[in-house]
């Protein structure tokens, strides 16, 4: 369904990506591990648009992404969750996730996706008046991931869910990620915790300074000496 | 000192805090969310009072049609100079200085353009309703009545389309995080656009609205500008709420100030407050706010 073929992207001069091949199927749920600065993010970036491949296409389905501008992405039914949440923070939990659906065919349905969200995270309901700025950090990675979902997406792109979060609160995260895929959206996952990402992830990319090294199902990476001994600390 | 002066001069004063109010409610409105500053604000104020003088005269509509035409005009014209001056301008190193600098450019242009075009004649009109209001002995022109409830309803309509409208989230958003909100689908650009006619708009309505107590020259934007520009910093830069209140504080004050000094010494004392609350609390009376 999500496809990059030989994306490269530069910040200025300096290349970040190299050549990038990477497909997400209908359904499936997709990690890219890696550590820090290995590109992971700048991948997500180049999929929304945020940044522009120099080389290379990516396409979602029949619709090629990389000459459109960022704002459209939503309404083609992708949805970019980013590191360190971004949520807005002078307004209420409720403003927060209405902004996720501002695209005009996901406003008509705003309410109704809505109450999708209430069902998923119960904990916001009740909060809802509440300024994002003062919720706990899982509050706010809730936050921002029903934000995501108000645009009732094909694809969930989660930037480092896990950052900052207690071990408890990151394994709800994690089960509630597993849920909504099993409801039949597609996720590609960023996350430095290789640990969790396998263990949910159906696939897995491997990426190392810019380029993907490896890939293969989770149980092959798992069994990996390279991930054992790198991103596993085995 | 004649209390029926004081009350005359605190209502004059609320009727020119009508205008600061409107006029730095927009100047915060594009520093809320674009973070620049639009030096060329008091020309579209001055438009907006040329707009209505030719509705009314050239074409014969009634003053509030024509008010609403010059709102709108005004509205457009500045959607337009956005596009066209600022846009370009947009994710380029210099950001800080470099709408301002255009800005004034753009202030040039409009003055001299308006002198060419309209002339230097003063150009005045009459009050667009007659009579006055008699209510418990104080006598207030309807013209005056008028303009608090013009600038009231749509200050508060304002903060409503702000608060509960989607391009009103849309604008919160992109002033709070702009990055965030284009993965939200929020066109920024577009945002901008928008929000910098609706800026001018404002400074059109208190044009329009004070028409006919000051009078319609190609200079008239500058002290509109000025008393803004201190109403938004008095306020706290950026809060919508800060600059409506300095806004009608500003105006009392310097309308007090004619009964006790001279009215030459108002700017004086507007300047003297200005400074006195920047020394004492510099971050204006309300402190600066996210939209």
């Amino acid at each position: 369904m999500l496809a990059l073929r030989d994306v490269d992207v530069f910040y200025g001069n300096a290349q970040a990506l190299w050549g990038v091949n990477l497909l997400v199927g209908e359904k499936e749920i997709v990690t890219l591990l890696g550590s820090n600065g290995a590109g992971k993010s700048t991948t997500l970036k180049a999929i929304s648009g945020l940044l522009r491949p120099r080389r290379g296409q990516i396409w979602l389905g029949e619709v090629r992404l990389d000459q459109l501008d960022p704002s459209e992405m939503a309404s083609l039914g992708i949805a970019h969750v980013p590191e360190g949440r971004r949520l807005f923070p002078n307004m209420t939990v409720a403003e927060n996730l209405l902004i996720g659906a501002y695209n005009s065919t996901s406003w008509a349905r705003r309410f109704q996706e809505l109450e999708k969200i209430w069902e998923i995270f119960p904990i916001l309901s009740e909060r809802r008046k509440q300024l994002a700025g003062t919720l706990s950090g899982g509050e706010q990675q809730m936050v921002a991931i029903g934000r995501g979902l108000m645009c009732n997406p094909r694809i969930l792109m989660l930037d480092e869910p896990s950052l900052g979060l207690a071990p408890k609160i990151v394994e709800m995260i994690f089960q509630i990620i597993v849920q909504i895929n099993q409801k039949g959206t597609a996720i590609l996952l960023n996350e430095q915790n290789a640990h969790i990402a396998l263990q949910v992830a159906h696939r897995g990319y491997v990426m190392e300074i810019g380029r993907i090294t490896m890939s293969g199902t989770a149980e092959e990476l798992i069994g990996n000496e390279h991930v054992k001994k790198a991103y596993l600390g085995l | 000192m004649d209390s029926k002066l004081v009350i005359d001069q605190l209502l004059n004063g609320l009727v020119l805090g009508c205008m600061y109010a409107s006029v730095a409610s927009g100047l915060t409105l594009i520093w809320g969310t674009m973070k620049m500053l639009n030096f060329a604000h008091g020309e579209f104020y001055m438009v907006g009072g040329y707009v209505l003088y030719f509705a009314t005269t050239a074409f014969a509509i009634p003053p509030l049609p024509g008010l609403v035409i010059a709102v709108a005009v005004v509205f457009l014209l500045g959607a337009l100079v956005e596009k066209g001056v600022i846009d370009p301008l947009l994710e380029k190193p210099g950001w800080e200085l470099s709408p301002l600098v255009a800005t004034v450019g753009v202030s040039i242009a409009m003055q001299n353009a308006a002198l060419r075009l309209f002339g230097e004649r003063f150009k005045n009109l009459p009050y667009f309703l007659d009579g006055n209001l008699e209510m418990f002995g104080i006598r207030m022109a309807y013209q005056r009545v008028m303009i608090f409830i013009v600038t009231a309803v749509v200050m508060l309509s304002f903060w409503a389309f702000i608060r509960k409208a989607r391009f009103g989230l849309g604008l919160r958003a992109v002033a709070q995080d702009r990055d965030a909100a284009i993965l939200m689908g929020i066109n920024f650009k577009r945002v901008y656009t928008i929000t910098f006619g609706l800026s001018c708009g404002l400074a059109a309505l208190a044009a329009a609205l004070l028409a006919p107590i000051f009078s319609i020259n190609p200079w008239m934007g500058h002290a509109a500008l000025v008393k803004g520009f201190i109403a938004v910093v008095l306020g706290g830069l950026g809060s919508f709420e800060g600059a409506i209140l300095a806004g009608m504080m500003l105006g009392t004050v310097e309308s007090i100030s004619v009964i006790i000094l001279s009215s030459e010494w108002k700017d004086v004392v507007a300047f003297a407050i200005f400074i006195l609350v920047l020394t004492v609390r510099p971050s204006g009376l309300f402190g600066t706010k996210e939209w």
